[in-house]
């Protein structure tokens, strides 16, 4: 197999090719930087590129395999870090002019067990500031472009992120997700976007948005690789019950909360019935179910959020208010309104959301709803500062649970995205029915031209 | 809330006084935050498990 067909199969597939020596670490390296070098100046997805640092490591796996040893799961994979977390030597800024910290003298923990997997750090993604708001031009970088389109937005905040996985310039990178972060990006640009049961994998070294909501996972070209990235993360087994038939798996889609909504665009809504019936077709039980009003999640989502984000920030926005962007300056300042009793309740609020939704769970594998209500937005939809981008991340931030995006078709050419929610700490089953989607459907096959 | 109203509350979370343009900017947003406090506590009210 020629290097430019490897460098777009699973993780798997390289791995095992390094491992077996039809090509090397090294190879796939070199081929994974020309490839960004051609295609990230049209998507301005990878703000930090760490060449010389990603040929050294390629080289150490390489040689290791030459003496016998195991590199790990992940050896010679080339994956890319979103600018909020850590990574030995490289600079970050968080998407901030305010943010100019000497690059870390040590690893977030998470891109520590990522080396020890034998992944290779290529480099950092571009982030919204400080993953806050949207799109906007007085960041450090210009924001990434859509593969799909490059008048359109990629979502955020790891946009990047979704942008160099939907580009083909890495397999996977590393995003958070504190309101949808990792999931509606992977939406908007088509590949598979995996938040974790929050705590699952360490926040040590990832700049916080809000401590209470923020999970970091894996951006992906399809469910196994997302997987195994997880499971690297995790020490875990998301990857063991990959490929498995999921007949007699009960299903619950909470349809209502799209259709109830004047804002879901038609496209999505079918998008997701088409969904529910494959999943019908797998073997699954499919019931339509009413989970919560959805309101009362997006708000004490925005309670805790903003009150720890104004916590995080309060000292910097003091000193160098002038150096943050207009739109997270402005932003941040909002979480002066609420007091300790407002905080106090939402989280109230929130523990029984989750064990609302631990109910509706407790009678079903798994819940399916759309990712966002509507496709990427154009970038001219932003000129006038931050625009509404409606989406149905938020709540599982708010109780915890574990999600996961995957495309489920197009509408206008831009992707639209299938969010499928399992209980906590069962991403074993989240990622067995997702895979199984994938594996049915040749969503997941479409890529953007170049 | 009105702007002076809003300039309070950031004085009492112990934020320096920001542009009027910015205060002015930010005002919708934070009126919007504080409707979505008052829901939460009205859902807290109304519900139970």
């Amino acid at each position: 197999m020629v290097m430019t067909e490897l460098i777009d199969r699973p993780i798997r597939d390289q791995v095992a090719a390094i491992r077996n020596g039809a090509t090397s670490a090294t190879g796939l390296i070199e081929a994974t930087l020309a490839r960004i070098e051609d295609r990230n100046p049209s998507l301005d997805a990878i703000v930090h590129l760490d060449a010389e640092g990603a040929k050294v490591a390629a080289r150490q796996i390489d040689d290791a395999l030459q003496r016998g040893e195991d590199p790990g799961p992940l050896a010679g994979i080339p994956i890319a870090l979103k600018d909020l977390i850590d990574a030995r030597g490289m600079p970050g800024h968080c998407g901030s002019k305010a943010f100019d910290a000497a690059p870390p003298d040590r690893d977030a923990a998470l891109t520590a067990r990522l080396r020890q997997a034998g992944a290779v750090i290529v480099g950092k993604t571009a982030t919204y500031e400080f993953a806050l708001t949207g799109p906007a031009w007085d960041q450090p970088y210009p924001p990434a472009r859509n593969p799909w389109n490059r008048d359109h937005i990629t979502g955020g905040s790891s946009s990047g992120s979704a942008a160099a996985v939907a580009g083909g310039l890495v397999r996977a990178a590393i995003g958070t997700d504190t309101g949808g972060s990792i999931r509606s990006p992977s939406s908007y640009c088509g590949i598979v976007g995996l938040k974790p049961t929050r705590g699952l994998v360490p926040a040590d070294g990832v700049f916080p948005l809000s401590g209470s909501l923020d999970t970091a996972g894996p951006l992906a070209a399809c469910v196994a690789d997302a997987a195994l990235v997880l499971d690297a993360m995790t020490g875990g087994d998301a990857a063991t019950r990959l490929g498995q038939p999921v007949t007699g798996m009960r299903i619950g889609f909470a349809r209502d909360w799209l259709a109830s909504d004047s804002s879901t665009e038609a496209a999505i809504l079918a998008a997701l019935d088409r969904a529910a019936s494959q999943f019908s077709m797998l073997g699954t039980a499919i019931e339509l179910i009413r989970l919560p009003e959805y309101a009362p999640f997006e708000a004490a989502g925005c309670v805790i959020l903003q009150s720890e984000a104004l916590a995080v920030h309060r000292e910097r926005l003091n000193a160098r208010y002038e150096d943050y962007g207009t739109d997270a300056r402005r932003n941040l300042v909002t979480g002066a309104v609420l007091d300790a009793e407002d905080v106090a309740a939402a989280h109230t609020l929130a523990a029984r959301l989750t064990r609302q939704i631990d109910q509706a769970l407790a009678g079903h594998d798994a819940l399916i709803i759309a990712t966002t209500l509507q496709t990427a937005p154009a970038f001219a939809d932003f000129e006038d500062g931050a625009a509404w981008t409606p989406m149905r991340t938020f709540p599982f931030n708010v109780t915890g649970h574990p999600a996961i995006s995957l495309p489920c078709g197009f509408a206008a050419g831009l992707p639209i995205g299938l969010q499928i929610i399992a209980r906590h700490g069962d991403e074993v089953r989240l990622c067995q029915l997702a895979d199984a989607f994938e594996q049915a459907t040749a969503h997941s096959l479409a890529h953007p031209s170049f | 809330m009105t702007e002076e109203e809003f300039a309070k509350k950031l004085q009492d979370a112990l934020l320096s006084p920001i542009p009027p343009a910015d205060l002015a900017a930010a005002l919708p947003s934070a009126s919007r935050l504080a409707q979505q406090a008052k829901l939460v506590r009205q859902a807290l009210a109304d519900g139970d498990d």
